[in-house]
């Protein structure tokens, strides 16, 4: 039961966390903003830098002088899942010029629905999940491909 | 004067048959998540080329009507927004699908966007040449304060956390940076990298930090994605529009807001519904309530969103000038036609075009309603019953294709999922989307006027005079600062107001 309530933060632990690394990542712009040479180029990043930063600087001030107001949350739920979500997506995009878009998408579904499956598997379900994946990519693909003319990828190994 | 000749021209069953074809195709199409409404007009625009110029024009303003209000539907059910113009949507309308009213949302959706798309087309009708000079009036400098004014919403969508907000505009604007610089096309923040040169699309930003936290978070739990109250009915009008009749207010200044937000060249629809977002909340009586599934948040968002279309024609059809991105098409594809734009378009020899495109945009909007609650109550549904193991992917393939067809580019996807993992992780320690996608719709529109208005200033010796002079720019600057303050202002008053009742109790006893 107590793993369904957010995890209490009075501190702002994660805040302060994220402030300092919102630091660092001005840290590291400023210093990839130093070989370019244009005035124009350089001016909105610099005052947008300084603004991140010195917000940053006042968060952490903030929550080490104790008067931190976190509503940062714990994540609840699978890990798993949620990795082979996003495996499923890296790997239909990265795939994609290699076996093309229907492959790769119609891969990328079957992984994402096996990870999101809750239900119990039936012979019904085993024959119907499927189908509708590729009754989505095939429309997909006709709309983009032939109604839209997006020259989605037919893939490097088959061409 | 108004044209009335003309209404007969736009009701024809050929021109009625152009209207529905166009709303419905244009809701489809916005309702897909990457799919804006430039691309829906954009894709269809080869189709109009064979019409007369009237019928062209009028089939390309149903599709922009229809696709910006489909793009609530994804906003408000998977709290992605299915156009840019519908971000300010997710931040009421997805907390009311979670509750179990996202049917409501969907009804008030639709009614805010006909009420906003009415007011638009009746601007245009009534009042094209005098306002499309108030375009004229905004230079580099006045961009800036109204890209900075759009970001006073941080305030209202940041309760509580405002450090934390202004934190995530900052690195919103940062991201907007990534890239060549508009001006001297100097390349910032690419590492070297070929893929960064064109920065990162708002669009894929949008989708990815919107999206993807949720899919994340709906593959990890058993629960169903939206809570259902009762009897799942789709849609609920009555309701809907007794709320909007109780906001007729807040829907007028949503929608006035949204038509002359139009009006300026490149402002669009995503600027329109933040500004009347954040104005919505300063004059509501319960402010606390926005974020949280506020119904006026939806209808000032949805109205000013739709009011832009017909705000946006005026600077197009009157100078040139187009006034949102879509407004770029069609006013390309009316070159193409050998129409040329002016004042004069309003005149007796222009007239039959231009009338019979703005009342057959007043049917088109009207049209909007039983098409949007129809398509809409099949959305909800659909969302509501498909099964998790079905719809996660769907979502995710939708995300990953919408993505890829911006700018067919399967770098733009990786960078989505990067932006994606990027905000669940910030959303974990306390850093929301919201303001991080603020500054990287704004960024852009900002950076292009300060440095402009800066060498401007520069020129005349007096940069920073630059930045504070002139009765429009001191206007737009008075708004923010009133728009940042005000929250402040009636904590205290009403603060205050209690401590002279508590003192003045006893004595009345």
């Amino acid at each position: 039961m107590k793993a369904n309530h957010p995890t209490s933060d009075r501190n702002d632990i994660r805040g302060t966390l994220g402030a300092l690394m919102f630091i660092g990542v001005g840290a590291i712009a400023w210093w990839s903003m130093l070989g370019v040479g244009s005035a124009s180029a350089v001016i909105f990043p610099h005052v947008v830098i300084l603004l991140m930063t010195g917000f940053s600087a006042l968060l952490v001030v903030r929550n080490l002088l104790g008067h931190a107001a976190s509503e940062a949350r714990a994540p609840r739920g699978s890990v798993p899942r949620r990795l082979g979500l996003l495996a499923g997506m890296f790997v239909a995009a990265l795939a994609m010029p290699h076996i093309g878009f229907v492959t790769s998408a119609l891969g990328a579904y079957l992984i994402i629905m096996a990870v999101a499956m809750y239900e119990r598997w039936t012979p019904l379900r085993l024959a119907v999940y499927p189908l509708s994946g590729l009754a989505v990519v095939l429309l997909f693909y006709y709309l983009f491909d032939i109604v839209f003319k997006v020259p989605l990828p037919a893939g490097s190994l088959f061409g | 004067m108004l044209g009335l000749e003309y209404v007969v021209d736009a009701v024809t069953p050929f021109r009625l048959m152009l209207s529905l074809a166009g709303v419905v195709a244009g809701t489809v199409l916005g309702a897909i998540p990457g799919l804006t409404a430039t691309m829906a007009i954009a894709v269809l625009v080869p189709l109009t080329f064979s019409m007369d110029p009237a019928s062209a024009l009028l089939l390309m303003g149903a599709i922009y009507t229809g696709a910006i209000y489909g793009g609530a539907y994804a906003a408000i059910l998977l709290n992605t927004p299915g156009t840019p113009s519908a971000i300010a949507t997710t931040f009421d309308g997805y907390p009311m699908a979670k509750r179990g009213d996202g049917d409501l949302a969907v009804t008030l959706a639709c009614l805010a966007s006909v009420v906003g798309g009415l007011v638009g087309a009746a601007a245009l009708l009534l009042l094209a040449p005098p306002l499309a000079h108030v375009a004229l009036a905004f230079g580099p400098v006045q961009y800036f304060w109204l890209a900075i004014f759009g970001l006073t919403l941080i305030s209202a969508i940041s309760e509580g956390q405002l450090i934390k907000g202004l934190i995530g505009a900052s690195f919103g604007l940062l991201l907007s940076c990534v890239g060549v610089a508009p001006i001297s096309g100097a390349p910032r923040f690419t590492f070297d990298s070929a893929t960064l040169l064109g920065g990162i699309n708002v669009v894929s930003g949008l989708i990815g930090l919107y999206c993807i936290p949720v899919l994340i978070d709906l593959v990890a739990r058993p629960e169903r994605h939206l809570e259902v109250t009762g009897e799942s009915r789709g849609f609920r009008l009555r309701e809907a529009f007794g709320l909007c009749c109780t906001g007729k207010f807040n829907l007028l200044r949503s929608s006035v807001l949204g038509t002359l937000t139009g009006i300026l060249p490149g402002a669009g629809g995503s600027i329109a519904s933040l500004v009347s977002y954040s104005e919505a909340r300063r004059a509501s009586r319960h402010p606390e309530r926005f974020g949280k599934g506020e119904p006026n948040g939806i209808q000032a968002t949805e109205s000013a969103n739709n009011a832009t279309v017909g705000g946006g024609m005026i600077p197009t059809l009157v100078l040139g000038i187009p006034g949102t991105p879509p407004d770029a098409v069609i006013l390309g594809a009316l070159l193409v036609q050998g129409i040329h734009t002016g004042p004069e378009l309003f005149s007796s020899a222009g007239g039959a075009i231009v009338y019979t495109f703005i009342y057959g945009l007043f049917i088109a909007t009207l049209l909007m309603l039983p098409i949007g609650l129809l398509i809409g109550r099949y959305a909800f549904r659909s969302i509501v019953g498909f099964p998790k193991a079905v719809l996660v992917p769907v979502v995710a393939f939708m995300t990953i294709i919408g993505t890829y067809a911006i700018r067919n580019s399967v770098a733009d996807v990786v960078i989505m999922i990067g932006l994606g993992i990027m905000g669940w992780g910030l959303d974990r320690l306390g850093f929301k989307p919201s303001p991080i996608v603020l500054g990287l719709i704004l960024g852009p529109i900002a950076e292009q006027g300060f440095v402009q208005g800066w060498m401007i200033g520069s020129a005349t010796g007096h940069p920073v005079v630059a930045f504070f002079s002139g009765p429009l720019t001191i206007g737009i600057i008075a708004l923010t600062l009133f728009s940042l303050l005000y929250p402040l202002l009636i904590k205290r008053l009403r603060k205050a107001r209690k401590g002279t009742g508590d003192e003045s109790k006893p004595s009345h006893l």
